[in-house]
């Protein structure tokens, strides 16, 4: 089920309502079923995959807790396969056979997220970080849990688990702040990018059509349409967990005005760049190492993660560079301090964060050309088109999307980086309660005039 | 008081929720909660129920009639898509043509995609020469002559129980057509809804995304399929329609071989095709007379409706042939279409 349907509309009224009247001891059963009807709205079918791991893991789990010595790592690995297994063969079979052999079979959907969530329970069971869960259907709840299971936050058990045995209370407050933050997920979907994808979708599924200025477009808006789909549906995740009375972890923290790389990921799909963190890159050693080794692990994480998203040579050249950007920044850091000292642009603070802002969102946003094209040569095409055909064809612009929709996109972007500012400074919105409901209010007027409703999916349902 | 009212709210969400979910999969319940607009004697077309914009709510009359020749007797079987049945203005194609030429015309259902499976399951007259006329719109031309190449379907095979069930019962909990639909046209939300669409219109020039193109003078809209058709270059290669013209050519010759049927084909042009000028970004790829130029050269007759229409607006531009809020031609362009096509078939093809 999409965020996005009247489905969902009907569902979570439905579901929290049953949630509070409901006694304690059954709340977790109405979260359970609620999420496995939630799952079974896209591809009914699948449920049984998950399934499957879930009792793998469950008995992964006990079975490591009560073993000793070897047998213990013996157990996880059985785990860890088994998950990753069924990721390979769903997700990768095909690319890894290199066209000797072709299944043909569908990605269940959010696969890559909750195998990684089941992932994280087992090796945090076998760290002796989180005690093994007694109870199948609860921890079968804290992978399947509908807010989050489809595209994340990928939750940590030590985070999750415990929430399902508290008793939550109807706190208006609470409720209230996790509806303003449904609302504004669904602002930055529907309005922001949905309308983006008018001027993303045509160019980048015909590229020898367009030149310069739509391709610039085109890639810009990218950018912008990744970050709206993806952050509005945390955002939403989130909302709609806390309203029942969870909380989720953060995903994204305005990744776009990160000043560089390494603060990127610091903001970006927060979930999936601590789990790689914490359970490959400081296994492998972190940065405590020998430099060489360290720039190889952070080119292990990086590739590692572009693979994580689609079994593709255009989302591992995407890790790829993230990851050679890292190991750039990383070696040429006191070379660049040198010159910044030289140029005294240290006296001028915030000429040098404009600089730095604009130079890591423009190397992200080279990545996300990558990241969108379906293929590598696909990507390459965009590039080279990116310096040709600027004079006279700006029409392609509005191709496929009006004038008035790119001045509307652009002004829900304008608006989106003005409300996503840093958390801590204080605005009229947060010190006067009624303009912040009458403003939210707004919003949602806005949702219903000017959002598009007819693109249900999110781009990371595919992961 | 705000946390009475925010509570309030709630349970109004609540309550919405569980009357979208009565209408939405209760039928008997969501027609009573949906307001009736329409009549059976007039329509406002399937491109205003679309767009839902006040000045293209303009009411078409629905003519009612019923066709009685049969399949095998019929000297004339027409089989095409909704063109052939609109009963807009006046009655469809095949009655006008029956009375144009005072002999009986069959109308096949609209639904058939392959014209052959059709005949072999339904055909055997095959002793006596007769007429087919098979009519496509433009935009599914080269997608149904492909269709007539492939194999045709075997007989639906029977379902057990056990297949069956798990099919129903996942319909009845996870499909959600019923749902969309009540929640778009209950009495609660639509009011909302049309007044939002028509906000969008008025002061942004808005309209719902399957409207491809608009014109206000006149007023016309375009269905978005018949506009990415009409400007997509690479319908325009020489290769798509060259195959779709050899589909065609197998066809006639395959129902004249089978069936003893004399084939002529028609494609009706999108109304894009004919009313592109209209639209300031309007484009053609020249679909129809490339194909047109192939089908002549296999020696497939063809009705060239997209000329028949384009000198119709050449000499007289006063009365419309497609209506404004819908996709399908109007009583006139029926009308001039079946003065063509008798005149095609007593002068040039059968003998009556």
């Amino acid at each position: 089920m999409s965020f996005v349907s009247v489905l969902f509309l009907v569902f979570f009224p439905i579901v929290t309502a049953l949630y509070f009247v409901a006694p304690h001891r059954y709340r977790w059963f109405i979260l359970l079923a609620a999420s496995v009807y939630f799952y079974m709205a896209f591809v009914p079918s699948y449920i049984l995959i998950l399934a499957g791991t879930i009792v793998i893991d469950y008995f992964a789990g006990r079975l490591i807790e009560s073993a000793q010595g070897s047998r213990r790592r013996l157990y996880l690995f059985a785990s860890i396969a088994a998950n990753l297994g069924v990721l390979f063969f769903f997700k990768y079979f095909n690319f890894f056979a290199g066209g000797l052999v072709h299944l043909n079979i569908l990605l269940p959907i959010g696969l890559s997220f909750h195998t990684f969530q089941s992932l994280s329970y087992t090796i945090e069971v076998y760290r002796g970080h989180q005690p093994a869960e007694r109870r199948f259907g609860i921890l079968a709840l804290y992978v399947l849990f509908y807010p989050q299971m489809v595209a994340g936050p990928i939750e940590r058990p030590q985070n999750l688990l415990h929430q399902f045995y508290e008793r939550h209370y109807f706190e208006l407050a609470r409720v209230g702040a996790g509806l303003r933050q449904m609302l504004w997920g669904f602002f930055k979907k529907t309005v922001i990018a949905d309308r983006l994808a008018f001027f993303v979708d045509p160019v980048f599924n015909n590229v020898g059509d367009y030149s310069g200025p739509a391709l610039l477009v085109a890639v810009l808006a990218f950018a912008f349409q990744i970050y709206c789909d993806f952050s509005g549906y945390s955002d939403i995740a989130i909302g709609a967990a806390k309203v029942m009375g969870f909380d989720l972890m953060k995903n994204f923290a305005a990744p776009y005005r990160a000043q560089s790389i390494a603060e990127f990921w610091q903001r970006w799909h927060i979930s999936l760049s601590t789990w790689f963190r914490d359970y490959v890159y400081i296994p492998l050693g972190g940065n405590r190492v020998a430099r060489a080794t360290w720039y190889r692990n952070l080119l292990v994480v990086f590739l590692l993660s572009g693979l994580w998203h689609g079994a593709n040579w255009t989302f591992i050249v995407w890790g790829g560079l993230h990851g050679a950007y890292l190991i750039f920044g990383a070696a040429t850091a006191p070379f660049r301090a040198k010159i910044i000292h030289a140029l005294t642009l240290n006296h001028w603070p915030t000429l040098l964060k404009i600089w730095r802002t604009a130079f890591t969102f423009s190397l992200v946003t080279l990545t996300w050309i990558f990241f969108r094209a379906h293929t590598l040569a696909n990507g390459l095409a965009i590039i080279r088109g990116l310096f040709s055909g600027w004079s006279g064809t700006w029409n392609q612009i509005f191709f496929n999307g009006s004038l008035t929709e790119l001045l509307l996109a652009a002004a829900g972007i304008v608006f989106l980086l003005l409300v996503e500012r840093e958390p801590t400074k204080s605005t009229l919105l947060t010190r006067i309660p009624w303009l912040r409901t009458a403003s939210y209010a707004g919003l949602a007027a806005l949702i219903f005039f000017l959002g598009e409703f007819t693109n249900s999916q999110f781009i990371y349902f595919q992961f | 008081m705000a946390k009475k009212i925010a509570l309030l709210l709630c349970w109004l969400a609540v309550a919405l929720a569980i009357f979208l979910l009565l209408g939405g999969k209760i039928k008997s319940v969501g027609r009573t909660l949906i307001p009736v607009e329409a009549s059976r004697d007039f329509s406002y077309g399937d491109l205003y129920a679309m767009a839902e914009v006040a000045p293209l709510k303009l009411p078409i009359p629905v003519v009612r009639s019923t066709a009685t020749s049969t399949l095998d007797t019929a000297p004339i079987i027409m089989l095409g898509d909704s063109f052939l049945n609109s009963k807009f203005e006046t009655k469809p194609v095949p009655q006008l043509l029956a009375e144009a030429l005072q002999r009986p015309v069959y109308a096949a259902p609209q639904t058939i995609e392959n014209p052959l499976a059709y005949l072999r399951a339904n055909y055997h007259n095959t002793s006596t020469p007769k007429v087919i006329i098979i009519e496509t719109v433009e935009r599914y031309a080269a997608r149904r002559a492909a269709n007539y190449a492939t194999p045709e379907n075997s007989a639906p095979t029977t379902l057990s129980f056990w297949q069956r069930a798990p099919a129903g019962i996942s319909r009845h909990l996870f499909d959600t057509t019923d749902l969309d639909y009540f929640f778009a046209h209950n009495f609660l939300v639509n009011p909302t809804r049309v007044f939002l669409k028509n906000l969008n219109f008025t002061w942004l020039g808005r309209v719902d995304r399957r409207i491809g193109a608009y014109s206000l003078t006149p007023p016309m809209l375009f269905y978005f399929e018949e506009v990415e058709f009409d400007q997509n270059p690479a319908l325009a290669d020489h290769t798509p329609i060259a195959a779709t013209a050899r589909h065609i050519k197998t066809l006639g010759d395959t129902l004249q071989r089978e069936f003893n049927l004399k084939m002529i084909y028609i494609v009706i042009p999108n109304k894009y095709t004919l009313y592109h000028d209209l639209d300031p970004h309007g484009r053609y790829n020249n679909f129809i007379p490339s194909l047109q130029t192939e089908l002549a050269a296999a020696g497939v007759p063809y009705l060239d409706v997209h000329g028949l229409y384009q000198n119709y607006r050449a000499t007289d531009d006063t009365q419309l042939l497609y209506f404004p809020n819908d996709t399908h031609f109007t009583g006139l362009g029926k009308t001039l279409l079946v003065r063509a096509l008798a005149a095609q078939l007593t002068t040039r093809l059968i003998d009556f």
